[in-house]
């Protein structure tokens, strides 16, 4: 594919490549896109990944299951308790362990806030790539409110390592519960404003609507899944139809849009982060009391055999398989990234638009290097 | 009442005030965006950070000149002086008060017109000289957009020559003495009115029009390898080219400009200075 776009640029004389290089305000991230154009529409876009390649998946085969969560919080970082909380289910799934029921409501309570503020970095990044540069102040100004409840009980404001395979490494704050309800009382105030200054906006609306539209078989043929599938109407909430943890007994929408633009992708997800908000309501004042850790052995050795266990991050499906042969080392641990699946489908999205609209199309579909790599 | 510009001191008084208005410009500029964003920009150097800009200025002032190796060198070097100095003509015939212009052309307007087109030129050029696909992309968008504004400005321009029967700027405004033409000139003069001022908010490539900048896809368009002083000139323009709106405080409503002594021109200086910082702050609010 790379030795046929080299030649048709030099032979045909209206091809003209741009390299929406790997250094580039607004592809978030080091992702190189080669653009070929014709005047200002792009005919294929070509993404080159692997420029921030670390060898996550090799370097689990050389570390015990506890250390390999903190590898995984560097992978999508912006859902780094959502990856945390999926190698533990995973081992947890392999050893049959039944965690406690504390644990599953912090989990889901702690991954329901990772989700607000992964999506309200991606709403800052995505007015800013349209040239609102104010979004960006007003959704970092809320987000440093969960980065300091994160902080405050699990020790680390992104990167959080705060599950352990059988449950949580230490007891939430007592201060936990208040400030997350402080927290859910002013965010309900700021999220009407934020509608207020992007969603309405006729700019904006033009610059979104009928631009990328990708259908529903198409979704599903290119795996789109997460807040970028639900806006083509495909319905793959992990949390709905494999639910784990405790979603099963929490009530909430999955929000579905029919168009597939790229404004019915960013409407999904304004419409996540009420979503999120409800279910956190529903569970923080009824945290059980309990352990919040399962008796675990000191060396955590999985069983032979494979194990898969699937998780809603931010961006879409997160998979972990583990093929472990009884050692206490994964044999080989492979991660199924969102970022990568609905990149696949960019070419598709972006050709015959506008460069301009290329850049809407890759904010919409909120895509995180570091999760596309590994 | 008005001012005295027989002696040339004063003409050149009038340029050099041209020259230092942008340092005020981006001040103000800097201050309300981030004040718009929860933020309280420069309030470091010197008191409430009035001299910020002049601080960049000297930053700008000595920074190395990279030149470019595949590029044009003559064009490269060229561009930028070409779009700064047609703003520089364009801006002369613009009058401030009574008197106050440093140049009174018979045929004003045109004059106006003509040498503001010529930064087009300068604007290609410096996209097609940097030898780089950003930055020719960037060029182009801007040229297509300025030159597709023109014809608009020109069109309702022309209305305005039509009520006051001669193209000389100090002409116009003194036709107005019994009435502005937005009140005296009706519908046509209202539609023009509107017309002028969007389409110079496009020309200025700043408000919602600044495509050609866009910097989150092109990083910086046409500008993107000029560094030090040059990348300065060709900012500068920019700015300077906001001031081409305060033509239209003579045109349309007659008082002689924005610095007359006169209450009414005050009340409508005004206006005019709110309508121009505000599109411009608000273009970064919004997209």
């Amino acid at each position: 594919m790379t030795e046929e776009n080299k030649n048709s640029g030099l032979d045909k004389e209206e091809e003209y490549i741009i390299n929406i290089g790997p250094q580039h305000p607004s592809t978030h991230g080091v992702l190189r896109l080669v653009v070929s154009l014709k005047g200002e529409i792009v005919k294929s876009v070509e993404p080159h990944c692997g420029y921030i390649h670390r060898g996550i998946e090799k370097m689990c085969e050389k570390l015990t299951y506890p250390q390999i969560i903190h590898l995984t919080d560097r992978l999508d970082y912006l859902s780094a308790h959502i990856n945390n909380e999926a190698v533990c289910l995973c081992v947890e799934k392999a050893l049959e362990i039944e965690v406690p029921e504390r644990v599953k409501y912090i989990r889901a309570i702690l991954s329901e806030l990772t989700r607000i503020q992964s999506h309200e970095l991606w709403w800052c990044s995505f007015g800013m790539d349209m040239g609102a540069t104010t979004c960006y102040f007003y959704g970092l100004r809320d987000r440093e409110k969960v980065l300091d409840i994160f902080e405050e009980t699990c020790g680390g404001r992104m990167i959080v390592s705060y599950n352990t395979p059988g449950g949580l490494m230490n007891d939430i704050h007592p201060n936990f519960q208040k400030r997350v309800k402080e927290f859910l009382k002013h965010f309900r105030k700021k999220l009407p404003e934020y509608d207020q200054l992007l969603t309405g906006n006729v700019i904006m609306q033009e610059r979104t609507k009928n631009i990328g539209i990708i259908s529903r078989e198409d979704a599903i043929s290119y795996g789109v899944t997460g807040p970028s599938g639900r806006g083509s109407g495909f319905s793959c909430d992990v949390r709905k139809h494999h639910p784990y943890g405790i979603y099963d007994k929490v009530d909430f929408v999955e929000p579905l849009y029919k168009t597939g633009d790229t404004f019915s992708r960013y409407k999904v997800r304004m419409d996540e982060m009420w979503e999120s908000m409800k279910i956190i309501e529903q569970l923080i004042d009824n945290i059980p009391e309990g352990d919040y850790c399962a008796k675990m052995k000191p060396v955590i050795k999985l069983p032979e055999g494979e194990y898969y266990q699937r998780v809603e991050a931010a961006r879409g499906e997160l998979g972990v398989y583990i093929n472990s042969r009884g050692d206490k080392y994964p044999y080989r641990l492979k991660l199924r990234s969102p970022s990568l699946s609905n990149l696949s489908a960019l070419n598709l999205l972006a050709s015959g638009f506008k460069i301009a609209d290329l850049i809407a199309i890759g904010g919409s579909l909120d895509y995180v290097i570091p999760d596309i790599d590994r | 009442m008005g001012y005295d510009m027989g002696n040339d001191h004063y003409r050149s008084c009038v340029l050099l005030f041209y020259a230092v208005i942008g340092l005020f410009l981006v001040y103000a500029e800097r201050k309300v965006c981030a004040f718009m964003q929860c933020r309280i920009g420069p309030n470091r150097v010197g008191p409430y950070g009035i001299i910020q800009t002049i601080a960049d200025l000297f930053k700008l002032l000595m920074k190395e000149l990279i030149p470019i190796k595949n590029a044009d060198k003559f064009l490269f070097n060229l561009a930028p002086f070409i779009v700064i100095i047609t703003t520089f003509l364009a801006i002369a015939a613009i009058p401030f008060a009574k008197g106050l212009h440093a140049i009174d052309f018979n045929i004003g307007i045109f004059y106006i017109l003509a040498v503001s087109s010529m930064s087009v030129i300068g604007v290609l050029l410096a996209g097609w000289s940097s030898n780089n696909k950003y930055s020719l992309i960037g060029a182009m968008r801007s040229g297509a957009q300025i030159v597709s504004y023109e014809l608009s400005v020109g069109l309702s321009l022309i209305t305005i020559i039509v009520l006051a029967g001669s193209m000389q700027l100090s002409t116009i405004v003194e036709a107005q003495a019994d009435g502005w033409f937005i009140f005296k000139g009706h519908i046509p003069a209202i539609i023009a009115f509107i017309i002028y001022l969007i389409a110079a908010t496009a020309e200025t490539n700043r408000g919602p029009f600044d495509l050609a900048e866009a910097e989150s896809e092109l990083t910086a368009g046409y500008h993107t390898e000029y560094s030090g002083i040059k990348f300065a000139f060709s900012i500068w323009p920019n700015l300077l080219t906001c001031l081409l709106l305060l033509l239209s405080q003579p045109l349309f409503s007659g008082e002689a400009g924005c610095l007359s002594t006169s209450a009414a021109g005050k009340r409508s200086t005004i206006l005019w200075i709110i309508y121009l910082r505000s599109s411009g702050s608000l273009e970064k609010h919004f997209s």
